[in-house]
């Protein structure tokens, strides 16, 4: 009984070992980042928002501008050609209004030049939660090439709160 | 108890021929450049360091010996993590592009855009209905609510998928600010923008946006 035991224990242990780190890290290719990582941007006091673990919400009765990095750490581009996963989406909280919020995404070259803006806006029920797709990283966007980044402004409505946003690679981090 | 005697045997050859495949899976999960070859899933990550940096002075060993053959030491120097031929900033020999030579590439880009807007057949229902939502976000009452910068002028013409808006405000934040702000107005009808941005002599900066709906990309040459 001792032996089975024993044998069944190992058998476990060897298994267990069997499922390299490597394999686990290759099937996720998606990033997500919390709301509370933003800052803020242009005329947007830090004092105008609230910054807490649910994300990043605007105190105002006006819009704020907020912009929020996307790390882009894979050798290929973005994934952009599934044709059912979106490659960028965000998650929103209304506030007490009808407001929309609008998201964009700034495609930059190395220099600095911008290339593409991708804008996506939500909102129109108050207090509502909306998971959204970034407009063109859907199946049919274009990727982007090597020597691009890319960052995240959004001008959040008054009340609105930013919880998360995620990006998907098209391959692993190598 | 036979059955358990059974056990260990079998058991010994499953571990074996797990370790087989799990050593031969490490070796072939990914490859390096090189004499170097492992598995990224073990963190071996010095060991990759290290193999860098030797790489990284032979290369450095390579081009001062290329350098001293081709003009006695005074060939230029490349990093080597920015010299990969046709990337964007790089000319067709693989040289750093100067600011002038990049400036050049976006005025080109820009005629080709402007040259492919302007050939975009009409549409009055669409342009007009556009043109009034583009002038909506720039009037005063729009601009004041947001807190918005005005900018100095504007101007936008739209055809039948495409609106090219022109802007000059006073700097560069105020433009980049703008900017935001007219696509939180504009971004869920016009959800994708080729922007271009100068600097014009007295400080201002002008920007061009050519804006479609997401499911027709701005016209003008690819970007990417």
């Amino acid at each position: 009984m001792k032996i089975s035991f024993i044998s069944s224990a190992l058998a476990v242990a060897v298994l267990g070992l069997a499922m390299t780190p490597g394999d686990a890290a290759a099937a996720d290719f998606t990033k997500t980042y919390a709301g509370s990582g933003c800052k803020v941007f242009g005329s947007t006091a830090w004092t105008d928002l609230q910054f807490g673990a649910r994300g990043i919400t605007n105190l105002t009765n006006v819009p704020k501008n907020i912009i929020c990095p996307i790390i882009k750490d894979s050798e290929a581009s973005w994934d952009s050609s599934a044709t059912s996963a979106a490659s960028m989406h965000y998650h929103m909280q209304t506030g007490n209004n009808a407001l929309t919020t609008t998201c964009n995404v700034y495609v930059v070259d190395d220099h600095g030049n911008l290339l593409n803006t991708y804008s996506s806006t939500v909102g129109g029920s108050p207090a509502t939660e909306y998971f959204d797709t970034l407009s063109g990283f859907d199946g049919n966007a274009r990727p982007f090439g090597d020597h691009q980044q890319a960052t995240m402004l959004c001008t959040l409505a008054a009340g609105a709160r930013l919880n998360y946003y995620t990006i998907q690679e098209r391959d692993p981090t190598d | 108890m036979s059955t358990n005697k059974l056990l260990v045997p079998v058991l010994l050859v499953v571990i074996a021929v797990l370790a087989a495949w799990t050593l031969w899976g490490g070796r072939n999960a990914m490859s390096f450049p090189g004499n170097l070859q492992g598995s990224a899933g073990k963190g071996d990550y010095q060991t990759l360091l290290e193999a860098q940096s030797r790489q990284d002075a032979r290369l450095a060993r390579l081009e001062a010996i290329m350098g001293k053959l081709v003009d006695g030491g005074n060939a230029p120097r490349y990093d080597s993590a920015a010299s990969q031929p046709g990337a964007s900033g790089e000319n067709v020999d693989g040289d750093r592009m100067t600011p002038s030579e990049e400036q050049a590439i976006m005025q080109q880009r820009l005629r080709q855009s402007d040259a492919a807007f302007a050939a975009e057949p009409v549409s009055r229902n669409w342009s007009t209905r556009n043109e009034k939502m583009i002038a909506s976000a720039f009037s005063t009452g729009s601009l004041a609510a947001k807190g918005a910068p005005k900018p100095r002028l504007y101007d936008a013409q739209c055809r039948s998928k495409t609106c090219r808006i022109e802007m000059v405000y006073a700097n560069e934040a105020e433009a980049e600010e703008g900017q935001l702000f007219l696509l939180s107005d504009i971004g869920g009808t016009l959800g994708q923008s080729r922007p271009f941005q100068r600097t014009l002599p007295d400080g201002s900066v002008q920007l061009i946006l050519f804006s479609s709906a997401s499911s027709h990309p701005p016209p003008g040459p690819d970007r990417h």
